[in-house]
């Protein structure tokens, strides 16, 4: 409801919200490979309609960034419900059992090289915003492997949208590394 | 006194985990029918190092060349908890002496230990390490097999829990339970849980050390408790289950500076109470 209600009011502010920091992540820079598209996103954003959309988990090959994006985007209206949980749940449990076999699964998925680094830096970014909302260590102890994958860092030819969300997600974690170390 | 058979997994010939078990149920009055050793292969080698990366390097280092050595002294540890139980054996070749049999194999869920658990009737398994037990072997192991997690069941199952515990501020579940193996992780039916408190250790390594000794004591003392029907297996509760996987270097760091912490803060109140 409070998620609902959240939208509604995004809905009717379309373009303060486009450059609001109140709601960072949406602004383009940070939804990477999406600036073509992220206008059709603020006009259709409704979490009802993503978790309609979000059904089951598929497998992970099939997954694709603007799966993550849907995610981000109802962790960040806190729609933490049990769909969302499952999904981030399985990425997870994908992520951390297939660690060291990413690469070569990637391959075998047929995904490009620029998919995966988008999809990967989508799942870091996810998973450090989950943390934010649920304070669950597992998510940036996931987020924090992940980062150290040099194939997924951008290469020069990244968007720079891509980029900047690997910038800004990196420097999030260190922030939290260090506000952790002075609790 | 029960006769089941007693049949033991080691992850290698030199395990103190392993020699101490197996010494402290020849003390209590069992024999040990079977030690079933798992060979250090470089197949086996590949498969740990892209599990566990560096840290199998210093796992190799510590456990086959260093043993004992690698222990700081005067702590609470296991080769401490051999010295004041008087055990002497270091390797599972000396149970032999002991009409224990040896069998060297590639991995645990082989044919050959699947044949060799067949030749047995009535049997229990301890498992003392040695990688994934699959259901091959699960099936023709009799009671079952007994192993020893370092967490408390169901809430922390997976890997590193000692550290998630004190990341997640809950050190009052540090502890380890024993239970019987099955085809999840961590899920088979329970047969002890043992809380440990926290003391005042700095570091997480000295922290792990410190349970070894109990987790020894708390093996040889359920096997002889389940073999004398003096406990039964506990279904796990599928609720409150999490799976937790290797803490990455950074959280690692910060383990050992909230125990540093911990343990200032504690002195620092024993001071004030003192003056």
């Amino acid at each position: 409801m409070f998620a609902t209600m959240k939208l509604q009011n995004i809905l009717e502010n379309k373009k303060s919200f486009a450059i609001s920091d109140e709601y960072p992540f949406l602004n383009n820079k940070y939804i990477q490979g999406l600036e073509v598209e992220d206008a059709q996103i603020i006009n259709n954003i409704s979490a009802e309609l993503i978790l309609n959309d979000l059904g089951e988990y598929p497998k992970f090959k099939n997954l694709t960034f603007k799966d993550i994006i849907d995610l981000r985007i109802l962790v960040h209206f806190e729609v933490a419900n049990s769909i969302v949980y499952d999904w981030l749940e399985k990425i997870l449990r994908y992520c951390e059992i297939n660690y060291v076999n990413l690469k070569n699964n990637e391959k075998k998925y047929a995904r490009t090289r620029e998919d995966s680094i988008k999809l990967f830096n989508q799942i870091i970014a996810l998973f450090v915003e989950y943390y934010l909302l649920e304070n669950d260590l597992l998510f940036l102890n996931t987020a924090l492997k992940i980062t150290d994958i040099k194939w997924i860092v951008p290469t020069s030819s990244s968007s720079l949208s891509t980029k900047a969300l690997r910038v800004i997600k990196v420097n999030q974690i260190h922030e939290i590394i260090r506000t952790l170390e002075n609790e | 006194m029960n006769k089941k058979s007693i049949i033991v997994f080691c992850p290698n010939p030199s395990s103190l985990y392993t020699v101490s078990v197996c010494e402290l149920l020849l003390n209590r009055g069992y024999s040990i029918d079977h030690i079933i050793v798992r060979k250090f292969t470089f197949k086996r080698f590949r498969t740990e190092f892209s599990r566990d990366g560096k840290r199998l390097l210093i796992k190799i280092w510590k456990k086959l060349f260093l043993k004992e050595a690698a222990y700081p002294k005067g702590t609470d540890s296991l080769p401490l908890f051999r010295s004041n139980n008087k055990l002497k054996i270091r390797n599972v070749r000396e149970f032999k002496k002991n009409g224990t049999k040896i069998l060297y194999c590639n991995t645990l869920n082989d044919q050959i230990v699947e044949d060799t658990l067949k030749m047995y009737d009535d049997k229990l398994v301890v498992f003392t390490g040695g990688g994934i037990i699959r259901k091959n072997i699960l099936d023709v192991a009799g009671d079952g097999v007994i192993n020893c997690h370092m967490g408390i069941l169901p809430r922390y199952k997976g890997m590193d829990l000692p550290e998630w515990c004190i990341l997640e501020n809950k050190t009052e579940e540090l502890g380890i339970t024993l239970h019987f193996m099955d085809t999840g992780i961590d899920t088979g039916y329970i047969l002890r849980k043992v809380k440990i408190p926290l003391k005042g250790y700095t570091c997480i390594k000295s922290l792990r050390n410190s349970f070894e000794p109990i987790m020894v004591k708390s093996m040889v003392d359920v096997v002889d408790d389940y073999l004398n029907g003096r406990i039964k297996p506990l279904k796990q509760e599928s609720e409150n289950r999490r799976q937790y996987f290797i803490v990455h270097k950074k959280l690692y760091d910060l383990v050992d500076s909230k125990l540093k912490k911990r343990t200032t803060i504690a002195n620092k109140k024993s001071k004030i109470q003192f003056i």
